[in-house]
């Protein structure tokens, strides 16, 4: 077996301690790699901030653990611009982790003097997918009784505001897809179609190539896909949090696996002509 | 016959119906029962759940009489699921303990089992991504351009990156999932319909 040969395949633990080195020094040393923001996050940025100050929005978390390394850096970076503009937020979700995400990435609300039940609520997980979701539009009193933390809703003075979808000034859903839950496809039709509730998207990086469609044909506000949408908002906030932090990594898992496998075709490559001229059998 | 076979046809009948009809016409007695419907949804979906956990608590209390001890998997998932439940039911999803169970067990292992797939997907890349043909090759050339021009370190390698990954995502992915999407709510409309009408009955676990 000829060097090219070898090369084409490698033992593939040789790749996962690359991988893991590539992924844990710039975690510990973050190196600051300039972050561009794009086109579809600067206007969900413009959005978000063209909100009335004051207004309600409604947020779903709907994701599991896993997802939440994408997806609460994009909380997070939307709670510290809605916070700026004093919007009140109400959050639920259709998966059990769901109210747990949210409490987590909620708690960035109170640095800005936030009372929870006036300012924002946390309503927990509701069972039941798209129909739920649907009756939570029509009337969110029909589905909460109480919220993620036992207390009575008709105690909450930000539910008492709570008629309908229509209340909210934008919806976002936070989703891995829509299984199990609620996904992009399901919110489309509560929130924009039936109640003409502007809704923008946050999602996991690998549900950007289908959800991008909903921001082209104009059902969605915007969309902010992955950590590295995390990353540009929180660039356009002004504020440094996980996202930034993990693109580093990111960027260095990518361009390694870019490199081996340009390494395995080049080695291919290569290898084939040196068959051709007749070489290929040397051992 | 009359509970498994048409019983169910006519509750998917009145449900899917009114609700439809709710959806696109104003006309508050409608919306009200539609509205009723989708309440009772959410209350049959929570019993689903329930069901849910009783059936994977038979399933491994039978693994266990059938194993014994020696079937570590079933145990421990009999434990997990036992604590939880206890911790969620006596204190409360916002209590320390279930708070503790997510944030030290849930998240870690749910993190964990995800972040595999770096390594996995690394490798299955570098091995299979070969240009072998004019197709691979596209899919070797654009698959590199994504990756590359979706970080900030790719953009600095490969400046044009990013402008032809925005406009392989706006023009060339959009296009080709808009076309899947539209044709399967077609799909998804006349599987409904058929449901609706009882054409469709497997849904139901009848032949």
């Amino acid at each position: 077996m000829n060097i090219w040969e070898k090369l084409q395949n490698l033992d593939k633990r040789v790749f996962y301690v690359l991988m893991a080195l590539a992924i844990a020094i710039p975690t510990i040393n973050p190196i600051g790699l300039p972050i561009n923001v794009e086109a579809p996050v600067q206007q969900t940025f413009n959005f978000v901030k063209g909100l009335p100050d004051g207004s309600k929005v409604l947020i779903g978390f709907d994701y599991e653990p896993g997802d939440e390394i994408d997806l609460n850096p994009q909380a997070v970076a939307l709670f510290h611009l809605l916070a700026s503009k004093k919007i009140k937020v109400v959050a639920i979700s259709s998966f059990p982790a769901g109210p747990m995400f949210a409490d987590e990435c909620m708690a960035v609300l109170k640095d800005y003097g936030y009372k929870y039940g006036s300012d924002y609520i946390n309503l927990g997980y509701y069972a039941g997918g798209e129909p739920t979701l649907a009756a939570f539009s029509n009337k969110p009193s029909s589905i909460y009784s109480k919220d993620w933390q036992g207390n009575d809703v008709a105690s909450l003075p930000l539910f008492k505001e709570l008629t309908s979808m229509k209340d909210f000034s934008m919806a976002m859903t936070l989703n891995d897809g829509p299984t199990g839950g609620t996904g992009t496809h399901e919110w489309v039709r509560q929130a924009v179609m039936a109640h003409g509730t502007p809704l923008i998207i946050g999602c996991t990086g690998v549900l950007a190539a289908s959800n991008m469609t909903y921001v082209q044909g104009g059902q969605c506000k915007g969309i902010l896909a992955g950590l590295a949408a995390a990353a540009q908002f929180e660039k356009l906030v002004g504020k440094k949090g996980t996202g930034t932090v993990g693109m580093d990594a990111q960027s260095m898992a990518h361009v390694l696996i870019v490199a081996f496998v340009l390494l395995g075709n080049v080695a291919m490559i290569l290898s084939r002509q040196r068959k051709a001229a007749g070489g290929g059998a040397s051992r | 016959m009359f509970i498994r076979k048409l019983l169910p046809t006519y509750i998917a009948f009145v449900c899917g119906t009114v609700v439809t009809i709710a959806y696109f016409f104003t006309f508050k007695p409608l919306q009200s029962l539609a509205q009723d419907i989708m309440q009772w949804r959410s209350i049959i979906a929570i019993f689903a759940l329930g069901l849910g956990a009783v059936n994977i608590l038979m399933v491994h209390l039978r693994n266990l009489r059938r194993d014994g001890w020696k079937n570590i998997y079933s145990l421990a998932m009999l434990l997990t699921f036992c604590t939880t439940i206890i911790i969620g039911l006596g204190w409360g999803q916002s209590s320390k303990g279930y708070r503790f169970i997510f944030d030290y067990i849930n998240v870690p292992t749910g993190s964990a089992i995800f972040s595999l797939l770096a390594f996995y997907i690394g490798t299955a890349a570098y091995r299979a991504f070969r240009v072998k043909n004019t197709e691979a090759a596209i899919l070797l050339v654009t698959g590199c351009i994504v990756m590359l021009g979706r970080v900030p370190l790719g953009a600095q390698i490969l400046p044009v990156a990013p402008k032809i990954t925005d406009w392989i995502m706006s023009v060339l992915n959009v296009g080709g999932q808009r076309g899947v999407m539209v044709a399967g709510a077609v799909g998804f409309i006349a599987v409904s319909l058929r449901i609706i009408a009882g054409l469709e009955r497997r849904v139901y676990g009848v032949e």
